[in-house]
């Protein structure tokens, strides 16, 4: 929600403070295993970069793009979500965000 | 040099009530007066408990953040999530929950191609946040008017910062602002107070003998 309306400061307090009136609504798409979108441990090994978390291990070097099939499901999805809140009866208060994996997600 | 001011005992006017003058602070904002979390904990397990109750003790010293950077950051915060609302002794720390998990290095496991490590990020913005209020007022971030910083703040998430363009270029700034804002609300809405103020029952699905998660 801070996400989709860029809140911060009072009006993001007072946002907060309607919690108990919001209703969540997840909406989980695939995106096609496009071959450049990779998932590796990052161990320095064989040209790949090395990065390690606090306990010394190695942590996935993600490489991630969305193609535009991926774009257009996204939005499919998000309009789609919007309508089925609308229906409900939610009329927006709290916001409409897309939870994508290049960026941070937020609830409605 | 001035002797960098520790947070909470930055000083500010309260904020006054217009029609009678009086200090608007309030032990518990929100609409759930009378309303607290902890009467709930005889359902909760000894681990939640445990967990909770340790959010309400004693901040951490600062350890990341330089004393001119703290200053400046706990000036930053308290605009990012105002707390005039609240009577003084009712405050949530957040600038010394943010320095813990910088100081021992939790990080989300990830990092974008196009943004430095959390710790450096904040290092940069520290730094860019003083910088632009010498540039654009002289004085120190710390010493604005709470609208001066307002502004100040605004022109960095929309692109346009009001000064030191040069470090603000270092990395996304659209992403650092999602993260600042991210971890004050973690530091804010993880507390007792602040599940108090929203009226969360968060403590009801905890009980003995089930795995909780909060």
């Amino acid at each position: 929600m801070s996400v989709a309306k860029n809140q911060w400061g009072w009006g993001l307090r007072r946002s907060m403070m309607d919690y108990n009136h919001w209703s969540g609504f997840g909406l989980l798409g695939e995106i096609l295993p496009w071959k450049d979108n990779t998932v590796e441990v990052a161990d320095g090994q064989e040209g790949r970069p090395e990065a390690r978390d606090r306990y010394g291990l190695p942590v996935a070097s993600v490489k991630f793009d969305p193609h535009d099939n991926d774009k257009k499901l996204i939005e499919c999805g998000k309009n789609k979500t919007m309508e089925i809140m609308w229906a409900a009866g939610d009329r927006g208060g709290a916001g409409a965000a897309v939870c994508s994996p290049s960026g941070r997600s937020a609830d409605e | 040099m001035p002797e960098a001011k520790r947070w909470p005992d930055m000083k500010r006017q309260p904020v006054t009530d217009p029609m009678t003058g009086r200090p608007i602070e309030r032990d518990q904002p929100g609409y759930y007066q009378g309303f607290s979390t902890l009467d709930q904990q005889a359902f909760w397990d000894e681990a939640t408990r445990k967990l909770v109750l340790d959010r309400m003790s004693k901040p951490q010293p600062i350890r990341f953040f330089t004393p001119e950077k703290a200053t400046t950051m706990a000036a930053v915060v308290d605009r990012i999530l105002p707390q005039e609302d609240r009577s003084p002794s009712r405050r949530i720390a957040l600038l010394p929950v943010l320095d813990d998990r910088l100081f021992l290095n939790r990080i989300d496991g990830y990092r974008y191609e196009d943004m430095p490590s959390d710790q450096e990020a904040y290092r940069i913005a520290a730094k860019a946040f003083a910088q632009m209020a010498q540039a654009v007022h002289g004085k120190p971030f710390y010493e604005l008017a709470t609208m001066e910083q307002e502004r100040l703040l605004q022109s960095v998430p929309s692109e346009k910062p009001a000064s030191a363009e040069d470090l603000w270029s270092r990395m996304n700034v659209q992403r650092f602002w999602s993260l600042l804002v991210g971890d004050c609300c973690s530091a804010y809405y993880a507390h007792l107070w602040a599940w108090d103020e929203v009226g969360s029952r968060t403590g009801w699905r905890t009980r003995p003998g089930r795995w909780a998660s909060i």
